[in-house]
């Protein structure tokens, strides 16, 4: 197939449909320019065609000027064509026209108004005054006619070969009304209109407004006081250039809206001419025609008025041919535009077509455009369609009038016409380039996106935890998933201009799902990490209730990414607490079995000790007696080992400890001075050193005695003799410390865990007086109430240390104090 | 007041314990009756005209508690457990079942002795003690002080304490179960205000408990609570 489809020939159609398309789009925008003109000159993109502008303005100009001088001049002027009017009357006048900017003439016989537009015929028929006088003056004719009983004097700037010979005011109306096809005439209040459309002609009539003499309110609308003059002209395609008719009459009569019925306005006037006025230049041109400063209208002043207005032909053809030369160019250019555009579509549904046969044989190739990431042609798309949006919104504004686009310039727009092409050939080439990537399922790989997100993935296959939904690392969840929201939030403030700017409804819609979409992703990933953190809290609290060996119930769902950690975490806190559990239970069958061991071994020992004092009360020879109280010493020697081994096997367990707050330097005092005695038989000194004066802590007040006991038992036992013994009980941050230290008697040649552990490890005993297992009572008692006990051996330097923490008691009713 | 002529039933299942204590008390001069079981002491004690009874709690047939509880049903002699036993558990389980006093072995015969010659002494002066009702005496266990005669006796005997002596005792007597520190007992007693005085009192507490404990390490009513003070037992 790929024959029918050669590169050369995709190229040269890829090239071409881009131009063609910017042509042909260039061309519209240029076509909505044309409109916009002819809009101008009154022609709407309804089809329909109002007046000009400035026709309907000449001419309303024309018939007031023609207006005001009938009645103010024409009509006060004698037979002989003298003016004898008030003489301010006629300065108001030609002031009035100077003010207004309309062209006039001043001659001898009177003023003469000028108008290359219009013909005009301007009489007044004055009553029983004899006047015969004919004045002409080149092509403008003033003339003066006397008919009988009439005395008519009037102005105009057509020819008199018009008139011909005739000679009353009818006959040269009629004349007027033969030869001119389109024309206002007005014959004292009555206004007459003819209008010619292609073959037809159609008359309007209307009442003026001064009715009989008089100004009508001319704040309240009617239909009289408009005056409408025109008909169709068409051009040369055949369509109506001019339409004057109802829709858009001429207004004759309008006062500003500020000041009052009447002759208000004339004060401006005054002070106008007497150049005083601060708002000098503020005169309304659409005055009443009876309102002018120094004359008073009067009923009947109107009577004998005639007003006669044509346009010109030339005029019409001038304007006509602006018309043609504009449809002309419209014409060409639609007529290049659809061509173009034709072209355009051919060529790409010819591009198209290639892109999705190929795909369909599989023969398209790699090409550059491969490495160009999905989310830059998404992008280029917002930007088409933002500028498409833009290139709207010209088209319609330039519709409306002709300088929207201010660049007239060729360079203006061949970079419009340059952006039109490379807009089409972006989107062409990425629909085509799309159908290659679906075609080579390869649409979903070359987003740039997911190929970030599984790179940053990577980082988190190191973890050992996975969703159990999903089976990927727990932590990429998270990551794809802010990722994702961010740039659905990036999204959504590129598109939310649009859903608050847009009128279109597509656009609001398309933009609305999007952010819409976007919010919902927003919360879902939101959801999930609170989720994900409350298993967190979870996971924390189960490792909190480990560490406390306390219950823990509450379970992680099994779809979290938590929950094998969760479990497995359950499984060793199980295994943790049946160890637990099995270790008390040894430890219960060991007292147990160290009890009747005792047990075992009290009873003989009782019948020894009993006997022996029997003997001891039985007549014997010396040496029978000596026998007898080495008996006596070892029996009793025996028992106390007996009575040792079973309390150190009790506190190594741990259990019956009764725990109580109590001042650990008044159980010093106490064991001391309860050691007294055996203090002062022992030949030793004691330097005893007491830093704190109380030191509460929690402890088995009779265990803790006991270990200050055996303390002290076993530095007066194996300290040398003479030597002195230091006892001593300072303070180290937050515990207690008590230190005796002596220097041995003995070589020492046993280390210090040996003397501390040996019910413990069964290390070789000593053979001199006591059970040999104070210091490991002392230890196990120390350990229990929680504290800490050390031996350190330094030469022949003895040294225990026994350290209690204290209850900070203390400390907190200080901070009380405090606060 | 002693009465030689007491008989005391001994009861153990090892036969050559049962026969040193029978010979001990009899160089001391009382009568003895063996039994080696529960059910045999049952038997000899309805026997025999019997005073006072030492028994051991792990025996056949019948152990020592059960037994002990069938002699509660008819007699109140006194009891004295003899047992191997030297959990407090164990002790206040035999003392709640109606025993009298306890002794751990491998016991001390001067204990012994000692023991069995208080209990009778208590036992046999059991009417006269019931008469002394005057309030200004205190009676804890076998300990009755009399206030007003400033004096003190221990299972009926008078024991001679010095006036400080007698003045610590009546404080905690006063006040049994309470826990007086040092400084409190010195306060109270020498009317002076404390200051390193644990050794002085200490002192006094060791000798008053000499005169009234028998056996002072293992004091029966003045005890020492260590780390906070001392104090009487309230129930005993």
């Amino acid at each position: 197939m790929s024959k029918f489809f050669p590169k050369a020939a995709r190229v040269t159609a890829f090239i071409t449909a881009c131009v063609a398309a910017g042509v042909a789009l260039f061309g519209e925008m240029y076509i909505s320019r044309i409109n916009g003109r002819l809009s101008d000159l009154g022609w709407n993109m309804d089809g329909s065609i109002d007046s000009s502008d400035e026709y309907c303005t000449e001419l309303k100009n024309m018939y007031e000027q023609l207006c005001i001088l009938g009645v103010c001049e024409l009509a006060n002027t004698d037979s002989s064509g003298n003016y004898v009017g008030n003489k301010y009357v006629k300065s108001d006048l030609l002031y009035y026209f100077d003010y207004n900017g309309y062209s006039y003439k001043k001659t001898d016989d009177g003023i003469v108004p000028y108008s290359d537009t219009f013909d005009y015929y301007v009489s007044y028929t004055v009553p029983e005054i004899q006047a015969d006088e004919t004045v002409t003056d080149e092509e403008t004719t003033s003339a003066e006619t006397v008919s009988g009983e009439e005395n008519v004097h009037y102005v105009t700037n057509i020819s008199s070969e018009i008139f011909g010979e005739n000679k009353t005011e009818k006959q040269r109306l009629d004349a007027l009304k033969s030869k001119k096809y389109t024309y206002i005439l007005r014959t004292g209040d009555f206004i007459s209109s003819q209008m010619q459309s292609s073959g037809t002609m159609d008359y309007y009539s209307y009442q003026v407004a001064e009715e009989n003499g008089k100004l009508r309110d001319v704040n309240e609308s009617y239909p009289e006081n408009y005056l409408p003059l025109g008909g169709w002209y068409s051009d040369s395609y055949g369509r109506y250039v001019f339409n004057f008719c109802n829709e858009s009459p001429i207004k004759f009569y309008e006062y500003p809206e500020n000041t009052e019925v009447g002759f208000t306005a004339r004060r401006e006037w005054v002070d106008l001419e007497s150049n005083t006025a601060e708002g000098s230049g503020v005169y309304y041109s659409t005055l009443p025609i009876c309102d002018m400063p120094d004359y008073v209208a009067v009923a009947g002043d109107t009577e004998g008025l005639t007003v006669f207005i044509s346009p010109r032909e030339s005029y019409f053809r001038s304007l006509t041919g602006k018309y043609n030369d504009l449809w002309d160019v419209y014409y060409e250019t639609r007529a290049l535009t659809i061509k173009c555009g034709v072209l355009a579509l051919v060529l790409i549904a010819y591009l198209i077509a290639a892109a999705v046969v190929r795909g369909l044989a599989g023969e398209h190739i790699s090409s550059f455009a491969d490495m160009i990431p999905c989310e830059f042609y998404i992008a280029a798309w917002f930007l088409i369609l933002a500028g498409s949006s833009e290139m709207k919104f010209m088209y319609w504004k330039m519709n409306e009038a002709s300088d929207v686009l201010n660049d007239d310039t060729g360079f203006g727009y061949m970079v419009l016409g340059a952006a039109y092409a490379v807009m089409t050939g972006v989107a062409v080439h990425s629909i085509t380039h799309g159908i290659k990537l679906v075609s080579q399922r390869k649409l979903r790989s070359s987003f740039m996106l997911p190929k970030l997100m599984n790179k940053l993935s990577e980082k988190y296959l190191e973890t050992s935890m996975y969703e159990t939904r999903r089976n990927r690392p727990a932590g990429s969840g998270l990551m794809r998933r802010s990722i994702i929201s961010l740039a659905a939030f990036m999204v959504s403030a590129a598109v939310l201009p649009i859903v608050i700017n847009e009128q279109d409804e597509a656009y609001l819609i398309v933009a609305s799902l999007i952010c819409g979409i976007s919010s919902l992703y927003f919360i879902y990933s939101q959801i999930r990490a609170m989720l994900l953190s409350r298993d967190l809290t979870k996971l924390d609290r189960r490792i909190t209730a480990l560490n406390r060996n306390t219950p823990f119930e509450e379970e992680i769902s099994p779809l979290s990414e938590l929950s094998r950690p969760s479990d497995m975490l359950k499984n060793i806190s199980d295994t943790v607490s049946d160890a637990v559990e099995e270790q008390i239970k040894s430890e219960r069958m060991k007292i147990e079995l160290v009890a009747n061991v005792s047990h075992d071994l009290k009873t003989p020992l009782t019948s020894i000790i009993s006997y022996i004092d029997l003997l001891k009360k039985t007549e014997l020879d010396d040496e029978a007696m000596g026998y007898v109280q080495i008996l006596d010493k070892k029996s009793q020697k025996l028992k106390g080992i007996v009575a040792d081994v079973f309390s150190l096997a009790k506190a190594t367990s741990g259990i019956d400890v009764n725990m109580e707050e109590l001042d650990f330097v008044r159980l010093f005092n106490q064991s001391l001075a309860d050691a007294e005695d055996k203090i002062k038989e022992s030949r030793k000194t004691f330097k005893i050193n007491v830093t704190e004066e109380t030191a509460p802590v929690m402890g088995d007040g009779n265990k803790l005695y006991r270990v200050l006991q055996n303390i002290i038992d076993n530095a007066l036992k194996y300290s040398m003799d003479g030597s002195r013994i230091f006892l001593e009980l300072t303070r180290d941050g937050e515990n207690i410390v008590f230190t005796a230290k002596n220097i041995s008697s003995y070589p020492i040649d046993f280390t210090a865990d040996e003397i501390t552990e040996r019910f413990v490890r069964g290390d070789k005993s000593r053979t001199d007086g006591g059970s040999g297992l104070g210091l490991s009572i002392a230890k196990s008692f120390t350990e229990a109430c929680g504290g800490r006990f050390e031996i350190q051996l330094d030469g022949d330097m003895f040294k225990a240390i026994m350290s209690m923490p204290l209850i900070n008691k203390e400390e907190s009713e200080e901070e009380k104090e405090t606060i | 007041m002693e009465d030689i002529s007491a008989t005391i039933l001994v009861v153990d299942d090892d036969r050559d314990i049962v026969a040193a204590i029978a010979k001990l008390l009899e160089l001391e001069g009382y009568k003895t009756v063996r039994a080696y079981d529960g059910i045999e002491a049952l038997e000899k004690l309805s026997e025999n005209d019997i005073q006072l009874i030492l028994i051991d709690v792990m025996m056949p047939r019948l152990d020592g508690l059960s037994a002990i509880m069938k002699i509660r049903d008819r007699r109140n002699i006194p009891i004295i457990v003899l047992s191997a036993k030297s959990e407090d558990t164990d002790k206040i389980l035999g003392l709640s079942m109606g025993a009298d006093d306890y002794i751990t072995k491998p016991y001390n015969p001067m204990e012994l002795t000692a023991r069995v010659k208080s209990s009778l002494r208590r036992y046999m002066q059991l009417g006269d003690i019931g008469g002394i009702n005057k309030t200004d005496v205190i009676k804890i266990g076998g300990l009755v002080l009399d206030k007003g005669e400033k004096s003190i006796a221990v299972d009926g005997a008078p024991v001679k304490l010095t006036a400080t002596e007698l003045k610590i005792l009546e404080l905690l007597m006063e006040n049994a179960g309470h826990v007086f520190s040092a400084e409190e007992i010195y306060r109270k007693v020498w009317n002076e205000d404390a200051y390193a005085v644990e050794n002085t009192v200490m002192v006094h507490i060791r000798h008053i408990r000499e005169k009234i404990e028998i056996d002072p390490k293992e004091p029966r009513y003045l005890k020492v609570v260590w780390g906070i003070g001392y104090k009487i037992e309230k129930n005993v």
